[in-house]
C-alpha cells in the first residue's frame, strides 16, 4: 500500500471514528479517532518531509503540496483545541473536511503531483513563508468551519427529534469556533504580509488586486466579521456558526474556485496561469 | 447644537455595529471587483504592450465589446475601475475613521486596566462575578502565603495591599499583552494612511526596454539613463529556467556610471529610492534586451511596518488573553476568589476550578 494510500485510509479512519464517538458518545471511539489522526499527521509529515529533501526545496509550490501542508496544519491544530477543550465532538467534521482535502489532493493529476523545479518567480526566501502561513491558516479554517458545521448539524437534528440530546454543547461549540478562528487570523495576516514583501520584492508592487489577492483579502475581510460578531449582541451562537461555514466556504473558495473564476470570467491575474 | 451633533456622530462612528456593516460593505464591493474586468493599471498582466500609447483605449475598446449595452452605465459607476473609484476610497476612509473613533474610545479604559491595575475590587463585583470560589485558611497570612504561591507557579504578577478590612489581591497573566487590541486597531489605521502616502507619493514607470546598444531614460525627474550590459538565463538539467539575471548599468545625463548591479525577477537593483523590476527580456538579436521597470514607492516601508504592528497585536490579542483573579482575605483566613479573561472564559473557567480546587486542599 501507498503513503498516499495509508494517509487517506487513516484520515477516513479516524472521521469514521469520530463519527461514531458522537452518535454513541461512547469514549473509545473518540481516543481511536485521536490515535488515527495523529499517525495520519505522523504519516504526512514523513512523507512532506521526504518530498522536500527529494525537491529540494519546501514542498509548498503546487496546489497538490498546498493541500496536503493544510491537511498537515489543520491536524495538530484541532487535536491541540480537542485536548485543551476536552472534548471530540467536533472531531468528525473536521476530519471529514480533512479527508475530503486530501481526497482532492490525491486525485490531482501525475503532472501536479509531479516534483517541479522552483521556477524564477517562486525563487525567494518570501514565498514558502506566505505560503507555510496560509496553510496554517487555512487549517485553523477548516477547525473553525468544521465545528460551526458540527453545531448547525446538531441543531437541526434537534430541531427533528432525530436525538434526544444534541450532538455538541452549544455554548463550548461556539467558544471553540471562535477560538480556532482567532488561531487561524493571525497565521493569514502574516501570509498576507509575507506574501505582499515578495511581490514587491519580485514585481514591485505589494497590492495590485489580482483577483487571489482580493479574495484573499474577502477571506480576511470574513473571519475578521466573524471575530468581531464576538462583541455584538445575539451574535454568540447561531450566526457565529453560520459565519464560521461561510468562512470555510471563502477559505476554500479563495484556493480552489479563483482559478475557474479568473477562467470563466477571462479576468486578468498573475497568480492564474 | 453643533455639539450635541458631533457627539451623535462620534458614538455612532465608534460603535462596534458600524464597523461590522462597514467591513461587510467593503467585502461585498471588492467581490463586485472581481467579476468583472478591472483597468490594468494594478495588476499590469504580461500580454498588455504598456510601450503602446494606446494599450489603455485598446483595453477600453475590448471591454466595450465585451459588455455592449452594459459597458455605459457599469463605466459610470466606476465598477471597471472599482479599487481606483472615489465612491471605494470613501468607503475605505470610513472604516479608517471608525477604527479611529473606537480605537479613541477604548484607549483610556485598556490602558487603566493594562498600566494601573487596581488591586481593591468592590464587594458587588465580588458578588457579581461568574466565576468564583469560597475557601476558609486558618489565618490571613496562610492564604495570601498559599494564593501568592499557586498564582506565582502559574506565572502570575500579584499584588496584594493591607487595610483594615482585610488583605486584597490581585493576579495577572499577560496583562500588558491586552494592549494588543489597541496596537492591532492603530496599524490597521497606519496601514492604510501609509497605502494612501504611497498612492499619493510614489511613481512607476511603464515599461522601459533596455538595450545595450544606448541608454535609455528613466524619467521622473530622476536623471537616470539605463542600459543593460549583459543577460543570462539559466536553466535546470530538463531545460526550463532557473533564473534570468540582466546586469544592467545606471548612468546620469552625462553618462557617468551611477550604480551597476543584476537584476532578477526576485532581485531588483535599487538606487536613490528607486527600485529597477526585471518585467521580461528578448533573445535573437545579439545583443541584450530587456524589459525593466522603475518603481518609487516611499509608502511600502511604513506599509509593512504597520502590516507587522497588526500582525503582532491579533496574535497577542487571540493568543495571550488576559486573565484577572482577585482575592479579599478577611481578618479570621476566609477568602473570596473571583476571576475573569478577557474572552478566553470557557478555558479560563477550568483553570480557575483547578486553581480553586488545589487552594481547598491548602486550607484544609
Amino acid at each position: 500500500m501507498s503513503g498516499g494510500a495509508f494517509l487517506l485510509l487513516t484520515l477516513l479512519g479516524a472521521t469514521v471514528a469520530y463519527g461514531v464517538h458522537a452518535a454513541s458518545g461512547r469514549p473509545a471511539w473518540g481516543r481511536a479517532g485521536t490515535l488515527l489522526a495523529a499517525l495520519a499527521w505522523l504519516v504526512l509529515t514523513t512523507g512532506l518531509v521526504t518530498r522536500g529533501l527529494r525537491a529540494g526545496h519546501w514542498p509548498l509550490t503546487t496546489r497538490f503540496e498546498f493541500a496536503l501542508a493544510t491537511v498537515w496544519a489543520t491536524l495538530p491544530l484541532y487535536l491541540c483545541l480537542e485536548r485543551s477543550a476536552g472534548t471530540r465532538q467536533g472531531g468528525a467534521s473536521v476530519l471529514l473536511l480533512v479527508s475530503l482535502l486530501a481526497l482532492w489532493a490525491a486525485r490531482q493529476p501525475a503532472v501536479e503531483q509531479a516534483l517541479r523545479p522552483l521556477p524564477p518567480a517562486l525563487r525567494s526566501g518570501w514565498f514558502p513563508l506566505h505560503v507555510g502561513c496560509s496553510a496554517v491558516a487555512y487549517g485553523a479554517f477548516i477547525v473553525a468551519g468544521g465545528l460551526g458545521a458540527t453545531y448547525l448539524v446538531s441543531e437541526w437534528l434537534t430541531a427533528r427529534g432525530l436525538t434526544e440530546t444534541r450532538l455538541a454543547s452549544p455554548d463550548q461549540t461556539v467558544y471553540l469556533i471562535w477560538r480556532a478562528a482567532g488561531m487561524g487570523f493571525p497565521w493569514l495576516t502574516l501570509g498576507m504580509l509575507t506574501g505582499a514583501i515578495w511581490a514587491q520584492v519580485a514585481w514591485g508592487r505589494y497590492w495590485a488586486w489580482d483577483p487571489k489577492e482580493s479574495w484573499t483579502l474577502i477571506t480576511w475581510l470574513t473571519w475578521l466579521i466573524t471575530l468581531h460578531g464576538w462583541g455584538l449582541r445575539g451574535w454568540r451562537g447561531r450566526r457565529t456558526a453560520q459565519l464560521a461555514v461561510l468562512g470555510l466556504l471563502v477559505t476554500w473558495f479563495t484556493f480552489m474556485g479563483v482559478g475557474w473564476l479568473v477562467r470563466a470570467l477571462r479576468l486578468e491575474s498573475v497568480h492564474i496561469f | 447644537m453643533l455639539r450635541v451633533w458631533f457627539h451623535k456622530g462620534w458614538r455612532t462612528l465608534s460603535q462596534l455595529r458600524l464597523a461590522v456593516i462597514l467591513l461587510a460593505l467593503i467585502l461585498a464591493v471588492i467581490f463586485v471587483g472581481t467579476l468583472l474586468p478591472q483597468f490594468p493599471h494594478h495588476i499590469e498582466p504580461a500580454h498588455i504592450d504598456y510601450t503602446k500609447t494606446s494599450w489603455a483605449a485598446d483595453w477600453w475598446s475590448a471591454v466595450q465589446a465585451r459588455y455592449g449595452v452594459l459597458y455605459a452605465p457599469l463605466r459610470a459607476l466606476g465598477l471597471f475601475d472599482l479599487f481606483g473609484s472615489l465612491w471605494f476610497q470613501g468607503l475605505v476612509a470610513l472604516l479608517a475613521l471608525s477604527t479611529t473613533a473606537c480605537l479613541l474610545n477604548r484607549l483610556g479604559p485598556l490602558a487603566r486596566v493594562a498600566l494601573r491595575p487596581r488591586v481593591h475590587l468592590p464587594r458587588e463585583r465580588f458578588e457579581r462575578a461568574t466565576l468564583r470560589a469560597g475557601l476558609a485558611f486558618p489565618s490571613p497570612q496562610a492564604a495570601e502565603s498559599a494564593l501568592v504561591t499557586s498564582l506565582k507557579r502559574r506565572r502570575y504578577t500579584v499584588h496584594v495591599e493591607r487595610d483594615a478590612q482585610g488583605r486584597h489581591l490581585r493576579a495577572d497573566r499577560h496583562r500588558l499583552l491586552r494592549l494588543g487590541t489597541l496596537l492591532s486597531h492603530f496599524s490597521l489605521i497606519a496601514l492604510l494612511l501609509a497605502a494612501a502616502y504611497g498612492g499619493l507619493t510614489g511613481w512607476r514607470t511603464s515599461a522601459i526596454e533596455a538595450t545595450s546598444d544606448r541608454p535609455v531614460p528613466v524619467g521622473h525627474g530622476t536623471g537616470v539613463w539605463l542600459r543593460c550590459d549583459d543577460l543570462q538565463v539559466l536553466r535546470y538539467a530538463d531545460g526550463t529556467p532557473q533564473d534570468y539575471r540582466a546586469h544592467v548599468t545606471l548612468t546620469d545625463d552625462d553618462g557617468r556610471t551611477l550604480t551597476e548591479g543584476v537584476v532578477r525577477v526576485n532581485g531588483p537593483l535599487s538606487y536613490a529610492g528607486v527600485g529597477y523590476y526585471l518585467r521580461g527580456y528578448r533573445i535573437g538579436d545579439g545583443g541584450c534586451r530587456v524589459t525593466l521597470q522603475a518603481v518609487h514607492d516611499p509608502g511600502f516601508g511604513p506599509v509593512i511596518a504597520a502590516g507587522l504592528g497588526l500582525f503582532l497585536g491579533v496574535t497577542l490579542t487571540f493568543y495571550f488573553p488576559h486573565r484577572r483573579i482577585w482575592a479579599r482575605i478577611g481578618p479570621s483566613g476566609e477568602t473570596t476568589l473571583v476571576g475573569s479573561s478577557a474572552w478566553d472564559q470557557e478555558r479560563f473557567a477550568r483553570q480557575f476550578a483547578r486553581l480553586a480546587a488545589e487552594l481547598q486542599e491548602k486550607a484544609v
